[in-house]
């Protein structure tokens, strides 16, 4: 063999085995990304509306008092989604006919959050990302936090402080790391890595949000003060609704809405600080689910929430109308200034202060038709209290908050509650202290993960 | 980057000098057809000095003196001695050996080798054979006549094709095709068979390793026809015409008019029409019932209703389908080529030309042009040159019965008229009532009537493909025994697809209606705008691959060493995009602007919001791939031959460490040719050889990522970008791994009967499938894609040639006959609820110890005497409760039946030949499979409108379920009951059956044996296909082949011609 030829195969052998690295370094599918490449595919993660902002736990407003069914369309139900007849009976046997569950949506949550998080360990951001590395970190523990405090609300028992650290909490997932086997913390921990996320996220997120999907300082407060709520610490409650409050407070003044309208109300209006929705059971449409007569008939004759948020088809046969994400369904689940005043309302009048209705009528005052509201007064705190927890239900109706006020205030002897369902001849109950305020675990999770199920 | 690459190494490689040394080269062809002979032994008498003959019959030696004696042998041949002085040019020819195997050379890609000599699984399909049938596809004619290779045709449109089983359960499943020494990345339909040469299946390890990381799946090369040097010129014609009947709709399990309309007047009286009415979204009531609410409201009296009624009972909506919009399909080919070759150019080149129309006038053209070279300036170079353009087009025609729906799905009713007693097209009812359509235009509307007879000439939907495919190769003969060979393949295809709605089609008035905005003052708005809407979109794919290999060849004395060694560079990048023009005027070239981004009440339910669809797309892929390889054969006195391959392949595979990315796969094998031994008796079995091969072969799915990844995509509704988490982390991911084992027999009976038996286990290891997981990591479904499965499987190939009688008369006999089954053997259960596990087996739902494609039911008792129910059982206890046996029937209780693809399949040919008459007739055969077959499902009638003619034999009365199974009809239907019966034991058949494929018939007629013919040689053929199903094991007429729901394809036939001149 000649010289050349042989150095020409040499070369031949040479190249093929050397360039193969670079040649085989581009991408196979020009769309893919690595969440970690850059900041800007971090955000575009937590952008994803229907994954990050969808879908958020809302079982509870098919246990809760607010929805009533009739046998036939309870039978129906029963045959195409069990976990909307048997949350309405509390039946355990719910969440095990679908894998997008109560239990599932929000750790897939935690998933992309956790994605987030370790993508903003990686990336070392430069003196112009600064703000929207802050931005997304904040954003990210926001919903860890938010998918934490909701799994809280269904699969760990009521809060009080001395079995908080005893009682079996959730599985806290901190990386996202797939192969890392899944053990519950106790209630406490669990509560204290929520407001630890939450408090973190507070710092870091912009006052204003891009859009209102996005997480904000006022949203953190408005969620903290939302939790410390529904564990009765009524101090830090009233601190961050405060907080909250005071970087945003607008309200919309229900007389210029259109109530006779399919959608009276906008998504993303002036009231939302953080937008989300919820889980659409098939149970809360209209007609398998009905709204509670005795809750619509506490709406007086002018208040603008009755033909705002309500259908009427009927004596006795209400429809849910529009909310705050615009229709019926989905059902809008976050963070709106109506909330938080009205949580402020209600520590103060906890904590004695009559001033507490001046903060209520704030709010009925673009609740009521204008020329007839007459503010509200009353002389003892007590009372007060009683009226600020009536108005908490109207106005926060459908969205998903009336169950965690059930587990709430169902260790107060004097808002306590037990509930009734009738269908064909059976009788149901549901007693405040209740087992079964507390959801059982997905068994599909119990048996893969091998975590403790509920009692 | 890579184009450099490539470039450099081009310019390095083609101004190579020609090393010139004294010596001689010549050609060895055989004597009857003057066809180049590869792998002929060249030997200097004397001396150890051999060459061995290329592809091409072309081979060189160094001559030491002048007066010389050359021998020269090749297996199938008589050996043949030539003395000094040698002719010029030197061309050998060789007799062949009569009674002999036929050397048959098989091409692996890479290499071309005598049969003979191979240790590996190969299935050859000569030109003949390959000409039997005369269908446009290439793929489409190796059916029923290769050993090893079966089809998987239950959903006509998209066929597959398993080499020796299947062994994967989410990657490819479809073999890798090769055309002329490359992967061939286009569409396969662009090539004209007419231009094939040969076929070889790659079928074993030793045999389709060298294609490494592909061939898990076999390997099919597809050879074209090159010309050869010193060939005198021919020119040769082939044209034919196919003509497929009308498909028979009767085959279709239609429910009659009148037992549908029967059961809407049951459904109204029940009430069931009543929410339809009322619903705000208008949705469409058949005209029966429009005509029951007519006569309820008063509006038409009792006798006026029967009157209406009983005429439509005895429409057929299949009349008008078969009179209206089906049609005899006709095919034709044309192909003309003219080859030949002189010393130092031999040329092919060809001109083909096919045109179509479908059973619903579909309009199909292609062009084929395609020129091949080959230069040989001195007899150490030959330079390839390959360069073929295709063009092809495909026009949709008419709607069939399964394209006209009423939409708001629902299939259509069986006594809609598609037209008037005089031939005039009717509307018939779409997407919303058809009085509320009829109100459109009163209120300003466009007209919102579907007129399907009509309709498609309002729309136009073409795709264009144009393909341009160039090979270029070098060969250099560096010694006698070194060749060093490179070659490069460019492979571009454009394709575009357009699909314009017309002004007057219904789809774009229906758009422009749905979404009409009526103001205050009752003036109109339209923001879909009026005018006609194009979809576009296109595709360009181009894939390059580049390749440099040595090739060895040398024997002295007893030995023999074939080997080759190279590496390979492959590239495929696909890109396309779609786009959508509103308001589109063809005449004038414009268009309109349309808001995507508001969100508009529907006309036809103010709230009902959509925004007006958006269609722009991008995509784009690149898949690369490095490989070194090498493969060797060493022969010892022609009885013992050892062959060993290796292959390493890395590919782009996203996010795998780079370690990871390669993979070594490699084959072994041996073959004795024992009746060569001296010890070696049995006179009657002239030739025996055994070879055993072992070797790993792989497989991959270019979709999996070893990282988590993103997607990025857009929210229409927000118009924002966002990303999804696209794949989970899966660190170990890897390639998919086939061991294979084969153990083969060649026989031949003195010359009578040929024949080969061969055995192999096919274990699939590391494959993707699907595993439980904590949902609680974050996976909603709860289920992960990982490298876990794994199958095992096994087969026998038989195939038999015989040579019944052999005189004047002939009469010739093929038996194929394969046998291959195989299982999961690894793989964890993602549920233990039966429910998951009962289908139809058209899907791959895998389970440990079970077929890949199998038929699981549930178990079932009967019908009830008193009610018509079906029974099932849960626990053991026969029931009713069809919630319970959905939901609460584990795996275990579940029937298990058996695959859903033949383990049994096969062909027998038999040909019959007298003088230049030929006839030939293919029976196939598939056993041991199951099918399950439709039925009546309730609801779907109720609410799809989509009946069955089982409705007919229900269940009506006490004593009935003794003479049907099919359940008594119940008012409020139960979706469980209905999910229960379909899946059901009772509905699985056996699919066993014998076809009879094909009848073909020719007469030849050549000069030899008739003189003063104008032609050369002229062949004239009548072949039939689909003859139809001689038995089969199921009593409801059924072809087990085509999934229900789908037409079996319908008896052709074809009438050609072929002549050279």
């Amino acid at each position: 063999m000649k010289p050349s030829l042989f150095y020409i195969t040499l070369f031949w052998i040479g190249f093929l085995t050397s360039s193969c690295e670079d040649f085989l370094d581009v991408k196979s599918n020009k769309s893919l990304a690595v969440a970690s490449d850059k900041l800007a595919n971090l955000q575009l993660l937590l952008d994803n509306v229907s994954d990050i902002n969808s879908g958020y736990p809302s079982i509870g407003i098919l246990a809760s008092d607010d929805v009533y069914m009739l046998s036939e369309n309870w039978e129906a139900l029963s045959q195409f989604q069990p976990t909307s007849s048997n949350a309405y009976i509390w039946n355990p046997d719910v969440f095990n006919d679908a894998d997008a569950n109560g239990w599932t949506i929000p750790y897939h949550i935690v998933f992309q959050a956790n994605v987030v998080l370790e993508g903003t360990e990686k990336l070392t951001p430069s003196a112009h990302e600064s703000a929207s590395w802050r931005n997304i970190r904040g954003s990210a523990l926001f919903y860890r936090a938010y998918a934490f405090a909701t799994l809280l609300e269904q699969f760990s028992k009521p809060y009080n402080t001395n079995d908080a650290p005893k009682n079996p909490g959730i599985v806290l997932r901190l990386n996202p790391d797939i192969d890392e086997k899944s053990t519950r913390a106790t209630q406490q921990e669990s509560y204290e890595q929520v407001f630890r996320d939450l408090k973190t996220a507070a710092s870091l997120l912009p006052i204003t949000p891009k859009y209102k999907t996005r997480p904000s300082k006022p949203a953190a407060y408005g969620l903290l003060s939302r939790i410390y709520l529904s564990i009765e610490d009524y101090d830090q409650a009233s601190v961050y609704a405060d907080s909250c409050l005071s970087i945003y407070d607008k309200l919309i003044d229900y007389n210029l809405l259109d109530t006779g309208s399919q959608r009276p109300l906008q998504r993303y209006n002036d009231e939302v600080i953080f937008h989300n929705t919820l889980f659409s059971y098939a149970g809360f449409v209209y007609p398998y689910g009905r709204i509670d007569t005795t809750l619509y008939e506490s709406y007086r004759d002018n208040d603008l929430r009755r033909a705002v948020f309500f259908t009427k088809h009927g004596e006795g046969d209400i429809a849910y109308k529009a909310g705050y994400d615009g229709g019926s369904s989905p059902l809008f689940g976050g963070i709106a200034t109506d909330e938080i005043l009205l949580i402020k309302a209600e520590c103060l009048a906890r904590a004695g202060e009559l001033k507490a209705l001046d903060g209520l009528n704030r709010l009925l005052q673009n609740r009521y038709s204008m020329d007839s509201f007459v503010p509200i007064t009353s002389e003892n705190p007590e009372d007060a209290l009683a009226l600020i927890l009536e108005e908490r239900r109207k106005e926060l109706v459908f969205r998903g908050l009336r169950w965690s006020d059930l587990r709430r205030l169902n260790g107060d002897s004097r808002f306590k509650k037990t509930i009734v369902r009738r269908i064909n001849n059976s009788l149901y109950e549901l007693n405040p202290d209740d087992k079964r305020y507390t959801f059982p675990i997905p068994k599909k999770v119990v048996e893969a993960s091998g975590i403790p199920q509920n009692e | 980057m890579k184009d450099l690459y490539f470039t450099i190494l081009f310019i390095l490689i083609l101004p190579l000098s020609v090393i010139s040394q004294v010596r001689i080269s010549g050609k060895v062809v055989s004597a009857s057809d003057n066809n180049p002979i590869a792998g002929a032994s060249i030997r200097l008498k004397g001396t150890n000095q051999v060459s061995v003959s290329s592809e091409g019959g072309l081979f060189n030696l160094i001559l030491p003196d002048s007066t010389v004696t050359l021998i020269v042998t090749s297996i199938g041949f008589h050996p043949s001695e030539l003395k000094s002085p040698l002719p010029s040019p030197l061309i050998i020819e060789l007799e062949e050996e009569i009674g002999q195997l036929e050397t048959v050379m098989v091409s692996t890609g890479y290499e071309i080798i005598p049969k003979e000599r191979a240790t590996g699984s190969f299935t050859h399909i000569d030109n003949e054979l390959f000409n039997r049938s005369a269908d446009n596809n290439i793929l489409n004619r190796l059916k029923g006549i290769t050993n090893g290779l079966s089809f998987d045709e239950r959903r006509p449109h998209s066929p597959r094709i398993h080499i020796r089983g299947l062994s994967t359960i989410y990657a490819d499943q479809s073999p890798l095709i090769v055309v002329n020494n490359f992967p061939y990345e286009g569409n396969i339909a662009n090539i004209n068979p007419n231009d094939v040469e040969n076929i070889t299946v790659l079928k074993d390890a030793a045999a389709a390793s060298i294609w490494g990381v592909r061939a898990a799946n076999g390997v099919i090369v597809i050879t074209t026809k090159q010309g050869n040097l010193n060939q005198t010129e021919q020119i040769s014609f082939n044209s034919s015409v196919a003509i497929t009947s009308k498909p028979n709709l009767d085959y279709l399990p239609f429910m009659s008019s009148r037992e549908f309309i029967e059961v809407e007047e049951f459904l109204f009286k029940k009430g069931f029409y009543t929410a339809q009415e009322a619903n705000p979204n208008h949705p469409p009531l058949s005209p029966v019932v429009e005509l029951l609410i007519q006569e309820r409201d008063g509006n038409i009296s009792a006798d006026q209703l029967r009157d209406k009624i009983d005429r439509l009972k005895n429409v057929n909506v299949k009349d008008d389908f078969e009179k209206f919009l089906y049609q005899p399909a006709i095919n034709q080919q044309y192909l003309l080529n003219l080859q030949g070759g002189s010393s130092k150019l031999a040329y092919y080149l060809s001109a083909g030309y096919d045109r179509g129309v479908s059973n619903l006038d579909d309009q199909v053209s292609r062009l084929s042009l395609r020129s091949s070279n080959t230069f040989s300036p001195n007899e150490k170079l030959q330079i390839h040159a390959d360069l073929a353009y295709i063009q092809s087009k495909h026009t949709t025609g008419r709607p069939g019965f399964s394209d006209i729906t009423t939409g708001a799905g629902k299939l259509l009713y069986p006594y809609a008229q598609l037209a008037d007693e005089t031939d005039t097209p009717l509307p018939i009812v779409k997407d919303y009532r058809h009085s509320f359509a009829l109100q459109g235009p009163e209120n300003g509307l466009l007209n919102w009537e579907y007129v399907p007879l009509q309709d498609y000439l309002h729309s136009d939907n073409s795709t264009y493909d144009r393909e341009i495919l160039l090979n270029v190769g070098v060969d250099l003969h560096i010694t006698d025994y070194l060749t060093f060979q490179s070659k490069y393949r460019y492979n571009q295809s454009l394709g575009k697809t357009l699909n314009g709605y017309g002004m007057d089609s219904y789809y774009t008035r229906d758009l422009i209606n749905r979404f009409t905005q009526v103001a205050a003052d009752a003036s109109l708005a339209y923001p879909v705008p009026v005018g006609s809407i194009l979809d576009e979109s296109s595709s360009e794919s181009t894939s390059q691959a580049l390749r440099g290999q040595l090739r060895y060849h040398k024997s002295w004395h007893d030995h023999r060493l074939d080997a080759i060694a190279g590496g390979e560079l492959r590239e495929h990048d696909y890109t396309s995009n779609a786009h959508r023009t509103y308001g589109y005027d063809e005449n004038v070239l414009t268009s309109s602007v349309v808001n995507y981004l508001v969100e508009y009440p529907m006309y036809y339910n103010q709230n009902q919001t959509a925004t007006i669809p958006y269609r722009t797309d991008y995509s784009g892929k690149l898949d690369r791939y490095t490989s070194l390889y090498a493969n060797g054969a060493y022969t010892y006195r022609n009885r013992y031959t050892v062959s060993g391959s290796m292959r390493k392949d890395a590919s782009n595979l996203f996010g795998v460490n780079t370690n990871q990315r390669g993979v070594p796969l490699w084959s072994a094998g041996i073959s004795w040719s024992i009746h060569r031994e001296s010890f070696y008796r049995l006179s009657w079995m002239d030739y025996l050889k055994l070879r055993l091969t072992y070797g790993y072969n792989g497989n991959l799915d270019q979709n999996t990522t070893a990282v988590t990844t993103i997607l990025q995509l857009t929210d229409y509704q927000t118009n924002r970008p966002y990303a999804r988490v696209r794949t989970y982390p899966n660190p170990d991911l890897r390639w998919e791994k086939v061991k294979t084992v084969n153990i083969g027999l060649d026989f031949s009976l003195g010359g009578r009967i040929d024949g080969s038996l061969e055995y192999y286990i096919k274990d699939g290891m590391d494959l993707l499938g699907d595993a439980p997981i904590d949902p609680t990591v974050g996976l909603i479904s709860g289920v992960i894609r990982r490298n876990l499965a794994s199958t095992s499987g096994q087969g026998v190939d038989l195939e038999i040639t015989s040579a019944n009688i052999d005189r004047l008369f002939k009469w010739h006999t093929t038996l194929i006959f394969n046998y291959n089954t195989s299982k999961v053997t690894n793989l964890d259960s993602i549920s233990t609820n039966g429910s998951y596990y009962v289908n139809s087996g058209l899907n791959i739902i895998p389970i440990k110890g079970k077929p890949l494609y199998n038929v699981f039911s549930y178990q079932w008792k009967g019908l009830d005497h008193e009610t018509g129910d079906p029974i099932g059982y849960v626990n053991n206890q026969s029931t009713t409760d069809y919630r319970s046996i959905v939901r609460d029937t584990p795996v275990s209780d579940l029937v298990f039946h058996g695959p859903a693809l033949p383990t049994g399949s096969g062909a027998l040919i038999n040909t019959l030949t007298y003088k230049g008459f030929m006839l030939s007739t293919n029976l196939t055969y598939r056993f041991g499979y199951y099918f399950r077959r439709s039925s009546i499902s309730y609801g779907n009638m109720f609410n799809l409108w989509n009946g069955h003619s089982d409705f007919t034999n229900r269940w009506q009365k006490p004593g009935d379920e003794n003479r049907t199974s099919v359940p008594s009809m119940v008012y409020p239907n139960n979706g469980r009951r209905d999910e229960f019966y379909t899946n059901s034991a009772e509905l699985v058949e056996k699919g066993d059956h014998i076809r009879l494929q094909d009848v073909n018939l020719s007469y030849t007629i050549d000069r030899g044996h008739q003189a003063g013919l104008p032609v050369r040689k002229l062949r004239i053929f009548l072949n039939g296909q689909n003859l139809g199903i001689l038995w089969r094991a199921n009593k409801h007429n059924l072809d087990p082949d085509y999934a229900s729901g789908f037409l079996p394809p319908s008896f052709s036939l074809s009438f050609g011609l072929q002549a050279n001149f």
